[in-house]
C-alpha cells in the first residue's frame, strides 16, 4: 500500500465525497416527498392520479438506475429538456427512490388501524386533518425500517453516477486507476469513503427506529 | 312534547343481500339515557355507527335537531362535532399523549385556544381520576384508564350527543367498573347518550330508557324496570334469561 499516493490523493477523493453526499442527499429529499405523494394518492384512492402513481411505480422499480440516468442525460435534451449532470443525478434519484419510498409509505399507512381513522373522523375532523394529525404521523412511524434501508439503498446507487460523467467518488477512483494503475490504493480509498458516508447514516437510522417506537401499541 | 335532539326514520342498513337494521324508527329526547341492548350481531353496533355517518346507509333518514344526518353532505364535520363516540377498541391516538389527544380536535377543528381547552381538558381529567396521567403516553395506560381518556376525549368537543359502543367490552373486569362509573356520573348531569352494553346491571341504573333489538328490529322500547321485570316478548325474555344462573342440584350417584 502506497500511503503517500493516499495522502495525495485524499483531497480529490473528499472533493468527490462531498459531491455524492450533495447530490445523494437532494435526490434522497426529493424521493421521498415524490413517495409521500404517490402513496398519499394511492391510500385516499384518488381518481386518475392513482393510475398515475401505479404506472409511475412500476417503471422506476424496474428499470435500472443507469437507464433512467442515460434517458434523463441524454434523452430529455431532444424534447427540449436539459440540465446539467448534477441536476440530471437528482432527478435519476428522485426517481429511482419516489418508488421505493411510496411502497414503505404506503406498508406503513395500511399498518394504521381504521380504528384510528374512525375515530379521528367522529371528532370532526376532515379527512386531511385525518391524514395530517392521525395517519401519517404513525404510519412514518411504522415505515421508519424499510425507509432507512431505502437511504442507504439510494446512497449506494450514486455509485453509478460516474456515468453521466458526474466527478463523483466512483469517477475518482476509476480516474485515478486509469492514470496510475495505483488499483488497490484506489479501491481502498473509494470503500473508505462509502463507509464514511453511510455509517453515520445507519446508525442514525437506528437511533431513529428506537425514537419513533411509539407507534407500536402495547395494549 | 319538545322537538328530539335525535331523530330516526326507517333508517335501513344492508351489507350486499344481509339486512343488518331493518326500518329501524326513534326519537331521542334531550337529557335521556337510551340503552340498546341485543345479541351481538344484532346490529346495535351498527346502529351507533350510522348515526355518526361511518356507514353508507341505504334507506330513511336521521335527523340531530333539524340538520340531517348524510354522509355526502359538506357540514358533515361540523355534524360529528355535535356527536361524541367512544368506540369499543382502544382508539386513542398512540404517538400522542393523553392531553394532546384530548386537545387536539378542540384546537385544529373547533379553532379554540390551547389554555382554554387545556384548562378543561385538566378539569375533566381530574373528575375521571386521571390528572397525573395528562402527560403519560396511551401504551403507559391501562385499559380502563384509556377508555375514560376517551371520554374525556370525546366531551372535549362539548357534543350534543354521546355514543359509547360497548366501551368495557375489551376490559378486564375489575376495569369495567371504573369506566362505567364515569357514564353513570354523565347520565346524572343529564347527558343524551346512546349506549350500546352487555352490562345488565349497569343498563339498568343508567338507562332512561332500553331498546331491545332483534335481527335488525327494535322489538322492545321501554323504561328500564318494565324491560327488565316484565319484558313482553319472548325473544326478549330468552336474552335476559342468558345473564341468570339457577343453582345447580348435585345429583346423587
Amino acid at each position: 500500500m502506497n500511503w503517500e499516493f493516499i495522502m495525495k490523493y485524499l483531497p480529490m477523493y473528499e472533493r468527490a465525497a462531498w459531491l455524492t453526499v450533495r447530490i445523494g442527499a437532494a435526490g434522497v429529499a426529493c424521493a421521498i416527498i415524490l413517495g409521500l405523494i404517490c402513496a398519499v394518492i394511492q391510500y385516499e384512492k384518488i381518481p386518475f392520479l392513482r393510475k398515475i402513481a401505479a404506472v409511475y411505480i412500476e417503471l422506476s422499480r424496474n428499470t435500472p438506475l443507469l437507464i433512467q440516468l442515460f434517458f434523463i442525460y441524454y434523452g430529455l435534451p431532444k424534447i427540449g429538456i436539459q440540465m446539467e449532470a448534477g441536476m440530471c443525478g437528482v432527478a435519476g434519484l428522485a426517481f429511482l427512490g419516489g418508488s421505493y419510498m411510496a411502497e414503505a409509505f404506503r406498508s406503513g399507512l395500511e399498518a394504521v388501524a381504521d380504528i384510528q381513522t374512525e375515530s379521528a373522523l367522529s371528532l370532526g375532523m376532515n379527512r386531511i386533518q385525518v391524514m395530517r394529525y392521525v395517519v401519517l404521523p404513525q404510519a412514518v412511524s411504522f415505515s421508519v425500517p424499510a425507509f432507512m434501508a431505502n437511504v442507504i439503498f439510494l446512497l449506494k446507487e450514486t455509485s453509478v453516477f460516474s456515468a453521466i460523467s458526474l466527478m463523483d467518488l466512483m469517477f475518482t477512483a476509476k480516474d485515478l486507476i486509469g492514470l496510475y494503475y495505483k488499483t488497490t490504493e484506489s479501491l481502498f480509498l473509494l470503500v473508505v469513503f462509502y463507509l464514511l458516508i453511510l455509517l453515520p447514516v445507519s446508525i442514525a437510522g437506528s437511533f431513529l427506529e428506537r425514537r419513533l417506537r411509539y407507534a407500536g401499541f402495547g395494549s | 312534547m319538545e322537538e328530539p335532539l335525535l331523530t330516526i326514520k326507517h333508517l335501513v342498513k344492508r351489507y350486499g343481500d344481509q339486512m343488518i337494521l331493518n326500518d329501524i324508527s326513534l326519537n331521542i329526547q334531550k337529557g335521556q339515557a337510551v340503552v340498546v341492548v341485543g345479541s351481538s350481531g344484532c346490529g346495535k353496533s351498527t346502529l351507533l355507527r350510522c348515526i355518526n355517518a361511518l356507514e353508507p346507509i341505504q334507506g330513511g333518514i336521521m335527523k340531530l335537531g333539524d340538520q340531517v344526518i348524510d354522509r355526502e353532505s359538506k357540514s358533515l364535520t361540523g355534524l360529528r362535532q355535535k356527536i361524541g363516540m367512544v368506540f369499543q377498541s382502544y382508539d386513542l391516538f398512540p404517538h400522542l399523549t393523553v392531553l394532546n389527544n384530548i386537545l387536539l380536535a378542540p384546537m385544529k377543528v373547533q379553532r379554540r385556544k390551547k389554555g382554554e381547552v387545556t384548562e378543561e381538558a385538566m378539569k375533566l381529567l381530574e373528575r375521571v381520576g386521571l390528572r397525573e396521567k395528562a402527560n403519560s403516553f396511551p401504551r403507559e395506560l391501562s385499559g380502563g384508564q384509556k377508555q375514560r381518556a376517551a371520554i374525556v376525549r370525546a366531551l372535549c368537543m362539548h357534543p350534543e350527543l354521546l355514543l359509547f359502543d360497548e366501551v368495557t367490552a375489551a376490559l378486564d373486569p375489575e376495569m369495567v367498573r371504573e369506566v362505567l362509573d364515569v357514564i353513570l356520573d354523565l347520565a346524572a348531569q343529564g347527558r343524551t347518550m346512546i349506549i350500546v352494553t352487555h352490562e345488565m346491571q349497569f343498563a339498568r341504573a343508567v338507562a332512561d330508557r332500553v331498546l331491545f333489538l332483534d335481527d335488525g328490529r327494535i322489538i322492545e322500547d321501554e323504561p328500564p324496570e318494565i324491560f327488565f321485570e316484565n319484558p313482553k316478548t319472548e325473544r326478549a325474555k330468552q336474552f335476559l334469561n342468558t345473564f341468570t344462573f339457577h343453582a345447580v342440584k348435585k345429583q346423587t350417584l
